[in-house]
C-alpha cells in the first residue's frame, strides 16, 4: 500500500492556488475579478509596481491618479534628459520580469493542477499521464 | 516630475537659463527625478514582490506531500516543483535584489551629482557676481569683463565633464546589470510555449 495523504496533497494545492489568484489578479478586467468588480482601492500585485514611472496623484477628483510617462521628463532649453537610454532599456526589462513572474505563476498552477487531481484519488498518485505530463514540463521548462 | 526632485535653487536656475541661452554653457541641468530611481529599487527589493513570489512556493505544504505521499507522479511532481515553479521562484527573488541595487546606485549616482552641480554653480554664480563687479567702474572694458565671464563658464564646463563622467560610468555599471539580469528573465519566459500551455493544460483536464 503506498502512502497516500489528500490532505496534504489539497493543503499544498490550495496554497499554490490562492498565491497565484493573487498574483495575477490584476490580470482580470474589471467585473471579472475574484471580488467581483474592480474595486479602486485595492492595490495591483507588487510586481506590477516595479516600474520606474511612479504614481501620480492629480486633482481633477479624488483619489484619481495617472503614471508618469517619458514626457514628464521631457527637458526645456536649460536641461538634459540625461537617462533616456536607461529608461528606454529599464522599460523592456521591466516587461521582461513581469512575463517572467507570469510564466512562473502559470508553471506553479500546473504543480497545483496536478495536486488536485491526485488528492481525488489513491490511484492517481500512480497515474502514467500525470506522471508523464510533469515529466515534460520538467524537461520543456528546466532552464538547464 | 515627482515630488521630492532636487531642484536648482532660483539664482542657480536664472543663472543657468542665462548662460545656456547665451551659448556660452554646455552644461544642462538634469531634468529626471531622482525620486523615480528610489521607488523602483523599494519596489524590487522591498520585500513585497519577494513575499508574492514566496507564497507561490509554500514550502512546507510541498515537503509534506513528499514525506506523506508515494508513488511515480508524486515523484514527478516532487522533480519539476524543485527544477522549475521552485527554481525560478529562488532566482527571481535574487535577481531583483540585484537590480534593486543597480537602481539605488542610479538614484545615489544622481543626488551626487545634482549636489555637485549645485555646488559648483553656486562657486561659478560667486566668481560671476565678482567679476561683474568691476562692470561699474567707469574705466571699466566691457569686452574684458563679458571675455572674463565666459572663461569662468568654460571653466566650469570643464570642471563639470568630471561630474558627469562619474554619473555616466554608474549609468553605464546599472545598464549592465540589468540587462544581464533580463536574460534570466527571458529564459524563463521563453521556455513557456503553446505547446507547454497545451501539455500544462491536461493537468487540469
Amino acid at each position: 500500500m503506498p502512502k497516500y495523504d489528500p490532505k496534504t496533497l489539497t493543503d499544498a494545492a490550495d496554497a499554490i492556488s490562492y498565491a497565484s489568484n493573487e498574483t495575477k489578479e490584476t490580470y482580470h478586467p474589471a467585473g471579472g475579478s475574484q471580488y467581483g468588480s474592480w474595486d479602486a482601492s485595492m492595490s495591483y500585485p507588487a510586481h506590477e509596481e516595479m516600474s520606474l514611472f511612479v504614481k501620480k496623484y492629480d486633482q481633477s477628483y479624488p483619489g484619481s491618479y495617472q503614471y508618469e510617462t517619458l514626457d514628464d521628463f521631457k527637458p526645456e532649453s536649460h536641461e538634459v534628459f540625461l537617462t533616456e537610454d536607461f529608461f528606454t532599456t529599464f522599460g523592456v526589462i521591466y516587461r521582461s520580469a513581469i512575463t517572467a513572474v507570469e510564466t512562473t505563476v502559470k508553471q506553479a498552477g500546473y504543480g497545483a493542477a496536478g495536486l488536485h487531481r491526485m488528492s481525488d484519488n489513491i490511484k492517481a498518485v500512480e497515474d502514467a499521464n500525470i506522471t508523464a505530463v510533469f515529466e515534460v514540463l520538467a524537461k520543456t521548462q528546466n532552464r538547464g | 516630475m515627482g515630488n521630492g526632485s532636487i531642484a536648482l535653487p532660483g539664482d542657480l536656475l536664472d543663472l543657468v537659463k542665462r548662460w545656456t541661452a547665451e551659448g556660452t554653457m554646455k552644461f544642462r541641468w538634469p531634468s529626471e527625478d531622482e525620486g523615480s530611481f528610489k521607488h523602483g529599487a523599494e519596489q524590487w527589493g522591498g520585500g513585497l514582490v519577494e513575499e508574492e513570489l514566496k507564497r507561490l512556493n509554500p514550502e512546507a505544504h510541498i515537503k509534506a506531500v513528499g514525506q506523506k505521499n508515494e508513488g511515480p507522479a508524486i515523484e514527478a511532481f516532487t522533480d519539476y516543483w524543485r527544477d522549475v515553479p521552485a527554481r525560478n521562484i529562488e532566482d527571481l527573488v535574487s535577481s531583483f535584489k540585484v537590480v534593486s541595487v543597480a537602481l539605488l546606485a542610479m538614484n545615489a549616482a544622481l543626488i551626487a551629482y545634482k549636489n555637485a552641480a549645485i555646488k559648483e554653480l553656486a562657486e561659478l554664480k560667486k566668481e560671476l557676481d565678482e567679476n561683474q563687479k568691476w562692470a561699474w567702474l567707469p574705466w571699466a572694458d566691457d569686452e574684458n569683463i563679458h571675455k572674463r565671464a565666459q572663461n569662468l563658464v568654460d571653466y566650469f564646463d570643464y570642471n563639470a565633464r568630471f561630474d558627469l563622467d562619474a554619473f555616466t560610468r554608474v549609468m553605464n555599471t546599472s545598464t549592465t546589470v540589468i540587462q544581464k539580469e533580463g536574460k534570466l528573465y527571458q529564459d524563463i519566459a521563453k521556455r513557456f510555449t503553446p505547446e507547454t500551455e497545451k501539455t500544462g493544460e491536461k493537468l487540469t483536464g
